[in-house]
């Protein structure tokens, strides 16, 4: 079994000499859900379109399932919702999902069956494409890109348009369907708080380039809370993270602030040790970085470069 | 290819476009018929209440077979590209190439089985409804859909390949037009003045069908002398391989 199920090598895109992708190289292993993250413009379509072979890229290279050279025939593999969910308007759901299945050569009409209820669109089968809701809209362009059992999904913005339960539905069907079938996801998303819950890696992208690929479990690492201490004695607190906590995950700055990294403890008990040790606490606060500070933070220092 | 084919075969079939539009042809013919009927239930000697009237109206106007070869296809995978199913082909790794040699073959059979349609009801009413059935009128018209039938071809496949390579509708139409009657027009009309530039336009369908006389008494049509025929042919063909070659060539770097 191939390990990777999308690559990017110096990926690079112009549009009428704008350069939308700048040198992006990315690797998406299998069974991943790959989050990709980044503002509008930052070139998250494009990395997607061109995996997608909708558009070509202007430099670098790109392999699908390991291969390199003749993309077509792997892309059978692959199920894509990028931009707006293409169907004909004029045919019912039903049909539109018909049209795909015999166009991807799945014999049987039980494939037709299992995507509307994986989807859940089954009691509006009959109903034209047009008069569907926007939320309707996405899961049909979802059950389109799940025809023939892709191995890769790409979504592009997949939960645009979709109510909060329906973002809820979306999320849990896509963990179900990477779970259940084992299918690698790579997503992209506004909503972080969303991302966040389901990817297992992710990209942020900013003005076309990567900043960093990370995974979640190192991207956790990162984030890890810390708490920022100020007492009488700094020295004397140290002694006592040490002796009576056993902590020595700990960082003193000159101005005597103590930061206590992946600090185990409620927030109170290191104030508590503080007042056991006669020291005076001035400034106690815990921090978190969520995914969004994380990004938030990248970019700044993306600017900054 | 072929699921590709099947795919559009489906859709086209399952979709109301492809009955309105033998509905509203059928219609007109239909109707046309009905009207000189009607006529000649007031006067039983309405002159124009003939079968050779009636098929007469379409034989004379050979540039009609051509035009329908791009309206039928238009309306039934015009907004294809709007619409994103295209954008999906490619995605699931349809060439561009197969994608737009899928899409003519499956316009030509259905615009093939749509003129068989109308012309069943054309004729079969007209041999009904209407006075004088002769076989000659039915031959003439026959032989002017055949003649035809290559140019036909040549502009369905302008009309698919304008459809993948255009974002808008009205471009479609309005470089189809540019291309089949403005062209053609023009050329023309500089003729008078370059007789070079004539020479060319007289290998284009819209000036090549224009003076098609048909009357009562008599027929004045190209594609009635074997040379005339012959112009016919090489000039459709001429259209498919031009257009295609086109198409195949442009629509390799195709973005969606």
């Amino acid at each position: 079994m191939q390990a990777v199920a999308a690559q990017t090598r110096n990926l690079t895109k112009y549009y009428q000499g704008f350069c939308a992708l700048n040198q992006v190289s990315i690797q998406v292993g299998r069974g991943e859900i790959f989050g990709l993250i980044g503002d509008n413009g930052a070139g998250k379509t494009t990395l997607l379109k061109a995996l997608a072979g909708q558009i070509f890229p202007s430099e670098g290279e790109m392999a699908l399932f390991g291969e390199w050279e003749n993309l077509d025939p792997m892309r059978k593999r692959m199920g894509t919702l990028i931009e707006e969910p293409g169907f004909y308007p004029q045919l019912s759901v039903e049909k539109n999902l018909e049209y795909y299945r015999i166009q991807r050569g799945v014999p049987g009409k039980g494939e037709t069956e299992e995507i509307l209820e994986i989807i859940g669109l089954q009691d509006a089968r009959k109903k034209k494409a047009s008069s569907l809701s926007l939320g309707m809209k996405q899961r049909l362009g979802l059950g389109i890109a799940l025809m023939g059992t892709p191995e890769l999904l790409v979504l592009d913005e997949p939960i645009n348009g979709l109510d909060p339960s329906g973002i809820v539905e979306m999320r849990k069907l896509l963990e179900r369907l990477n779970r259940e079938k084992k299918i690698t996801i790579l997503i992209s998303s506004h909503i972080l708080s969303e991302l966040e819950q389901i990817a297992t890696v992710y990209g942020f992208l900013k003005k076309g380039k990567l900043l960093e690929q990370i995974s979640a479990g190192e991207l956790e690492k990162k984030c890890a809370d810390y708490v920022e201490i100020r007492v009488s004695d700094p020295e004397r607190y140290t002694v006592l993270l040490e002796q009576k906590i056993g902590h020595r995950a700990y960082q003193v700055m000159p101005d005597g602030r103590i930061y206590v990294k992946t600090p185990g403890l409620e927030t109170e008990a290191y104030s508590h040790l503080a007042s056991q040790g006669g020291l005076e606490v001035r400034e106690l606060t815990r921090y978190h970085q969520s995914l969004e500070e994380y990004y938030l933070n990248l970019k700044k220092g993306g600017d900054q470069k | 290819m072929r699921n590709y084919m099947k795919s559009e075969w489906y859709r086209v079939t399952r979709g109301k476009g492809f009955y309105l539009a033998f509905a509203v042809m059928a219609g007109l013919v239909l109707g046309l018929n009905l009207v000189l009927a009607a006529m000649m239930m007031g006067d039983p000697q309405y002159k124009y209440a003939t079968v050779r009237f009636s098929l007469n109206t379409f034989t004379a106007q050979g540039f009609l077979v051509i035009a329908m070869g791009a309206v039928i296809p238009g309306v039934l995978t015009i907004d294809d590209r709007r619409n994103g199913v295209l954008k999906n082909a490619a995605g699931y790794g349809i060439s561009r190439e197969k994608i737009l040699m899928g899409k003519c073959v499956v316009s030509f059979l259905v615009s093939f089985v749509l003129l068989l349609g109308v012309l069943a009801v054309y004729v079969g009413s007209a041999f009904l409804l209407l006075r004088e059935p002769e076989w000659l009128p039915l031959q003439e018209m026959l032989l002017c859909i055949l003649s035809n039938l290559p140019s036909a071809v040549g502009s369905l496949i302008l009309m698919q390949v304008l459809g993948i390579l255009c974002k808008k509708e009205m471009t479609t139409v309005l470089i189809w037009t540019v291309v089949y009657y403005i062209v053609p027009t023009v050329f023309r009309l500089a003729g008078f003045q370059y007789p070079l530039l004539k020479n060319v336009a007289d290998w284009m369908p819209y000036n090549v069908l224009n003076p098609v006389m048909v009357t009562f008494s008599e027929y004045h049509c190209i594609w009635d002398t074997p040379e005339g025929f012959g112009k016919l042919m090489i000039m459709g063909a001429a259209a498919i391989v031009i257009f295609l070659g086109f198409g195949l060539w442009r629509i390799r770097k195709q973005e969606f």
